[in-house]
């Protein structure tokens, strides 16, 4: 059995997760959610609604005039405008937070290390400018809501409507849910309806704590890894 | 179940006849049957007194039956002012009137009608000065609060889960009735998302309990379309609780509150049926014509036996009529016009030209048995008339249009003397008005004026108008400039809310308040539950003839949200407070911590159990002294500041140098607002030419960001600045065994590359590396006095570093510490804490930080101000002070004496277990010096004198910390 505290990196929420009977995963050098003991039912949740805690995955920020040159000299795909979000080969996403503010994420299924290297690269270089490092890897949890019910999810969270049909896929909106502040970017996976959120990794535990409560009302469901890449 | 006021079907068609409920009302137990209003049982039961009033304590009954009165506030268990006449019964519930001392039926200050002549309006503002000094707060004030409020408060209330729900939309329609359905579906039909909003539990408003829509099956198919319809959201016992800004509308249904965005909004909320000003006007057995309607239609209630209608408008005839077919014997309608208004039915006698001039209720008020029929003389009654038995008076002297959202959007309320009746006017372009409340009152004008506006909501989302969609021409209003002269015995009511009789409002102007809104304030018309909804034309029109003003000049009071009153549970919501956790967080729970909340973080307070906390506290600061200690820091504020010019910018922001601060060394850092007053210090690790790491006040650092991409964006500085407050966890490692446990630490992983010699690593100094196998940043640095590093490793491996310095130091005695340690700790030192030991005036000056601030410099933040205000001279200084008298009440915010004058405060102290004494750190006068004495005002009342001393009690040659 995999044991969250055995890593040198660990997820904020590990506890909580365990709590609520999760088993865990290595995913490089820190454990992840693998999920709740019953994958199938998990599964089926993804399309109705559910929620994963990323914050175990690869993710990594720059930001600066010289970030969106460097990333794309690194193979990233920018998206055109801010407030934008575009699909990387390898499955991650970038989003555009600003004119230079730039988001990368992996895949969400535990087995895309690209922000990872593009970090060891980042510091490895010393090519200037390349960007700053925004060290979003630890101040922004990641997480992720997918299901046809997620809207009614955010109606009651986050005062901007991101309904599918105002809110398109790859769009990112820079809101206030959670009572705090934070992104959201829906990006379905699959053809499932998605949205992942990023918030102060610091309030990781509180907001795990909102969403049970919210997603109680739907039938909601938490779900690890291995739900999730049912929908690889 | 039935009884004697259960009328047959068709009758009722709220209620189901076949089952029972069963509750309790003053403690008697009633029962009423499913879909039964409190109102409606009780008066099916023959019980028609609900509560009292709340000036006079007077008797009252159902008004209107649709919540829009205070008459029908009652207490149902723990939760005050429900409506009676809307809030289903269910079984077990317990009910009980309001506004009496003693009970419903005998309440004791019912006494107070008969005095109320010694109780004018404005009585208060004069009457409970006197006569003595202190008379207020010893006698009147316990009176006034006793009385105060409606309803009884319980502190036992169970918890409700609330919650809020935000809604888009094209179209929200306000009002299921006639015109609201029809708008909904006019909207719906023509591609508009639509939300329709009713506040009654089912759709069909009027529809369902007047006359002239009853015969037909309008209502059934209107009502069936829209229900079937997939663009139409439908929210029942809901109410839409005003209008804000770009047409932001709150939706309250139950304990949800739906915030809803819509484009285009149509207002179909009818109109509020007007009493008519008489004497005894609120007696129990007086109501609407709407509101015994609705008892009948709805509820199947026979309101009464004998009835008289008093009318001026062919709606009352249709109650008439509906009277006689409920088997209520229809006395007479007594018309205010000279011509009858309607068609009365046969053999029901009609009065016409004339009004209600007085009622009689018994000695007790208890219900109304006869009324006196006058005629109407312009504006008053003539003398005499004639007297008419009978237990139901029903009312229909006109209406007002249900205004308030439409004003609180823009519109403004024209007054028609011809018709006696406002109009609604000046909607802004994404209102819609429909039916009633735009003066379509017949079933086949609303229904079209609201198909109309829902194609003009529509057409208006694509920016153009609906050219075929002309408002309807508008329907008779059915008013009538009703007599409003004062009763010599008074009891004329024009707001049942507070009781005001048409001589309280006369003499609210007679005492100068002319105008509307200064008579509201003054006689509190318009201020009780029922919001003026029918007080505020009656008393427009008296304001109107007491000034000699049109009434259109006088207008109306501002008509504020809420509509009506709201639960403060709908509006907290859900109660999520946001929290903030460190990565060790746990770590210190499983330790024992008293974990204790600074802003959103929570920090450890120290550890162990509550009843030793002196003694663990003592243990905690004994541990750092001798041996080593740790303490969380991850919450101090830490930001990035990088880029060619961030030492410019730091100059430009800071109070010290930065731009020849080495790579590798730490500087404190000083920060001033543009007032020359201190706001924040932390130290800056210069871990680049081109990169600061900067420390901040775990309180001040989100102000602090803000601020330095504020100036950023000012001074357009080649400089990026990160807020990286939750991006490092921080551990500060203090004692003179920080070292040696360090380098054990360091010791462990092959990676680890970090010197902590004394000279490889001298005090304010950096280094970046590993520690225990993790990336670190480490500062030299000390808070506690003692050989200090703050250790800075990324928020994920925050725990596991914690671990390894915990599992290094075993042998060593390393032990965690808290606040309350920490703030010793740093007391002894004599280091000052921002925001405790500094206000919003403290300049550097006087807190003995002068050397903090550059000569050299030519600019920053607040220079000039710290300039010019050490010019005016200091007025105080933090002095430190000690005493050996362990029991002398000295505690913060203490004020420092110069004989009877305060001078100064204390902002820190503590007894001291290093020092042996009690320490701490206190304004006093600028002159104050090492060897004088202060005066400190002590909890206990006393004055206890205390010698001044260096602030730097532990430790003043700086040895230890740079060991």
């Amino acid at each position: 059995m995999i044991r969250p505290d055995a890593f040198d990196r660990r997820i904020p929420t590990y506890r909580t997760h365990a709590s609520l009977g999760a088993t865990f995963e290595a995913v490089g050098e820190i454990a992840a959610v693998s999920g709740y003991g019953d994958t199938a039912a998990e599964a089926a949740g993804l399309r109705s609604l559910a929620f994963a805690d990323l914050n175990a995955l690869p993710r990594c920020g720059f930001k600066n005039e010289a970030a969106p040159q460097w990333l794309t000299a690194k193979g990233v795909v920018i998206p055109d405008a801010a407030n934008r979000a575009a699909r990387q080969s390898a499955g991650g996403l970038c989003l555009r937070l600003g004119g230079t503010d730039m988001l990368v994420t992996s895949s969400p299924f535990g087995d895309d290390d690209g922000p990872n290297r593009l970090l060891a690269d980042w510091a490895a270089s010393d090519e200037k400018p390349r960007g700053w490092d925004a060290h979003r890897e630890e101040g922004f949890g990641w997480f992720v809501l997918t299901g046809e019910q997620a809207p009614e999810f955010w109606a009651r969270v986050c005062a901007v409507d991101l309904r599918p049909a105002t809110f398109a896929d790859l769009d990112v909106a820079q809101t206030r849910a959670f009572h705090m502040g934070g992104v959201v970017a829906r990006a379905d996976i699959a053809g499932v309806l998605a949205y992942h959120m990023f918030f102060d990794i610091a309030s990781s535990d509180f907001l795990i704590e909102v969403v049970g409560e919210t997603m109680a009302e739907f039938g909601g469901t938490f779900v690890g890894l291995s739900a999730l890449r049912t929908l690889r | 179940m039935t009884s004697g006021n259960r009328l047959p079907e068709p009758f009722g068609t709220r209620i189901d006849r076949h089952g029972t409920v069963t509750f309790g009302f003053e403690g008697r137990t009633y029962c009423g049957v499913p879909g039964d209003t409190i109102a409606s049982a009780l008066m099916a039961n023959g019980r028609y007194v609900l509560s009292r009033s709340f000036k006079y304590h007077r008797p009252r009954g159902v008004l209107t039956m649709a919540a829009q009165d205070s008459n029908a506030l009652v207490q149902v268990g723990h939760e005050p002012n429900a409506f009676a006449d809307t809030r289903p019964i269910t079984d077990g519930m317990s009910v009980s009137g309001q506004n009496y001392v003693g009970s419903l039926d005998d309440d004791r200050y019912a006494i107070l009608g008969r005095l109320s002549r010694f109780l004018p309006v404005g009585f208060y503002y004069r009457t409970f000065w006197g006569p003595t000094k202190n008379t207020f707060v010893r006698f009147w004030e316990p009176m006034i609060r006793k009385a105060a409020g409606l309803g009884r408060i319980s502190l036992d209330t169970p918890h409700v889960r609330y919650d809020k729900v935000h809604r888009f939309c094209d179209v929200i329609v306000v009002g299921g009735g006639p015109a609201g359905l029809s708008a909904a579906l006019g909207a719906a039909n023509a591609g508009a998302e639509v939300m329709l909003v009713e506040e009654g539990p089912e759709l069909g408003g009027s529809l369902g309990y007047r006359r002239e829509a009853a015969d037909t099956g309008t209502a059934r198919s209107l009502i069936a379309d829209v229900c079937a319809h997939e663009n139409i959201a439908i929210h029942t016992d809901a109410t839409c609780n005003g209008w804000y800004g770009d047409n932001w509308l709150p939706v309250i249904q139950g304990a949800r509150l739906f915030k809803v965005r819509a484009k285009q909004v149509v207002v179909a909320a009818g109109r509020f049926e007007q009493p008519v000003v008489f004497r005894n006007n609120d007696l129990p057995g007086i109501m609407l014509g709407t509101a015994a309607q609705r008892l009948m239609r709805l509820y199947a209630v026979k309101p009464g036996k004998r009835a008289v209608v008093l009318t001026c408008n062919a709606e009352g005839y249709e109650v008439a009529a509906d009277l006689r077919d409920a088997g209520v014997d229809v006395a007479a309608i007594v018309d205010a016009n000279a011509r009858a208004s309607g068609e009365a039915p046969n053999g029901v006698r009609v009065v016409t030209g004339s009004g209600i001039s007085e009622a009689d209720g018994g000695a007790k008020n208890w219900h109304v048995g006869r009324v006196k029929v006058s005629a109407i003389d312009g504006q008053t009654y003539a003398p005499g008339g004639a007297w008419i038995d009978c237990d139901l008076v029903c009312v229909a002297g006109g209406y007002m249009p249900v205004y308030q959202l439409p004003l609180q959007a823009g519109a403004r309320l024209d007054y028609d003397d011809a018709t006696a009746a406002f109009r609604i006017r000046g909607v802004p372009a994404n209102m819609h008005l429909a039916g009633a409340a735009n003066g379509a009152t017949t079933l086949i004008d609303a229904m079209a004026d609201g198909a109309s506006a829902g194609r003009r909501a529509t057409a208006a989302l694509s920016g153009r108008a609906a050219g075929d969609d002309a408002p309807p021409a508008a329907s008779p209003p059915g008013n009538y400039d009703w007599p409003l002269t004062s009763h010599p015995d008074g009891k004329d009511f024009v707001d049942f809310d507070e009781d005001l009789q048409i001589r309280d409002i006369e003499n609210a102007i007679a005492e100068g308040y002319s105008e509307l809104e200064l008579v509201k304030r003054f006689s509190t018309v318009g201020m009780g539950p029922s919001q003026g909804r029918h007080a505020a034309l009656t008393t427009s029109r008296i304001v109107a003839r007491q000034t000699g003003r049109d009434v259109a000049t006088v207008g109306v009071t501002t008509a504020r949200p809420p509509f009506t009153a709201e639960n403060l549970g709908v509006l907290a919501g859900t109660q999520h407070t946001q929290y903030r956790r460190t990565p060790m967080h746990f770590r210190h729970v499983e330790a024992g911590a008293q974990m204790q909340p600074v802003g959103a973080w929570w920090r450890p307070s120290y550890y162990g159990a509550p009843a030793e906390r002196e003694r663990l506290i003592v243990e905690e600061v004994n541990a750092v002294r001798t041996g080593v200690g740790m303490l969380d820091v991850s919450t101090l504020g830490s930001l990035e500041v990088r880029g060619p010019e961030a030492a410019a910018f730091l100059n430009r922001l800071y109070t010290m140098t930065y731009d020849t601060l080495a790579v590798g060394r730490i500087r404190y850092l000083l920060l001033a607002n543009e007032m020359g007053s201190l706001i924040d210090d932390g130290v800056t690790y210069r871990m680049a030419d081109d990169h600061f790491y900067v420390t901040s006040t775990t309180g001040a650092v989100g102000a602090i960001y803000q601020l330095m991409l504020y100036m950023n964006a000012q001074w357009g500085m080649k400089v990026d600045v990160l807020n990286a407050t939750a991006v490092f966890a921080g551990i500060n490692v203090t004692g003179p065994m920080a070292r040696a446990l360090l380098e054990r630490a360091s010791d462990s992983r092959a990676s680890d590359d970090i010197d902590f010699g004394a000279e490889a690593f001298p005090y304010l100094h950096g280094r970046t590396g590993r520690v225990a196998g993790q990336p670190v940043r480490v500062m030299r640095i000390g808070f506690t006095g003692e050989l200090s590093y703050e250790v800075h490793v990324p928020y994920s491996r925050g725990e596991a570093l914690w671990d390894a310095l915990c599992a290094a130091g075993r042998d060593l005695g390393v032990r965690p510490y808290g606040l309350e340690a920490s703030r010793i700790l740093r007391l002894e030192k004599g280091h000052f804490i921002l925001g405790q030991d500094t206000d919003a005036m403290t300049t550097p000056d006087q807190i003995g930080m002068a050397w903090a601030v550059s000569k050299k410099k030519d600019d920053f933040l607040g220079k000039r101000s710290i300039e010019q205000r050490r010019k005016l001279g200091m007025d105080r200084k933090l002095v430190g002070f000690s005493t050996d008298d362990k029991t002398a009440a000295i505690a913060e915010s203490c004020l420092v004496l110069a004989g009877a004058t305060a001078t100064g405060f204390v902002t820190s102290t503590c007894w001291s277990p290093t020092v042996g004494k009690r320490i701490g750190l206190a304004y006093a006068p600028p002159g104050t010096d090492v060897g004088d004495s202060i005066s400190i005002r002590t909890r206990a009342g006393g004055t206890v004198s205390v010698p001044v001393v260096s602030p730097h009690f532990y430790d003043p040659e700086n040895r230890r910390q740079e060991l």
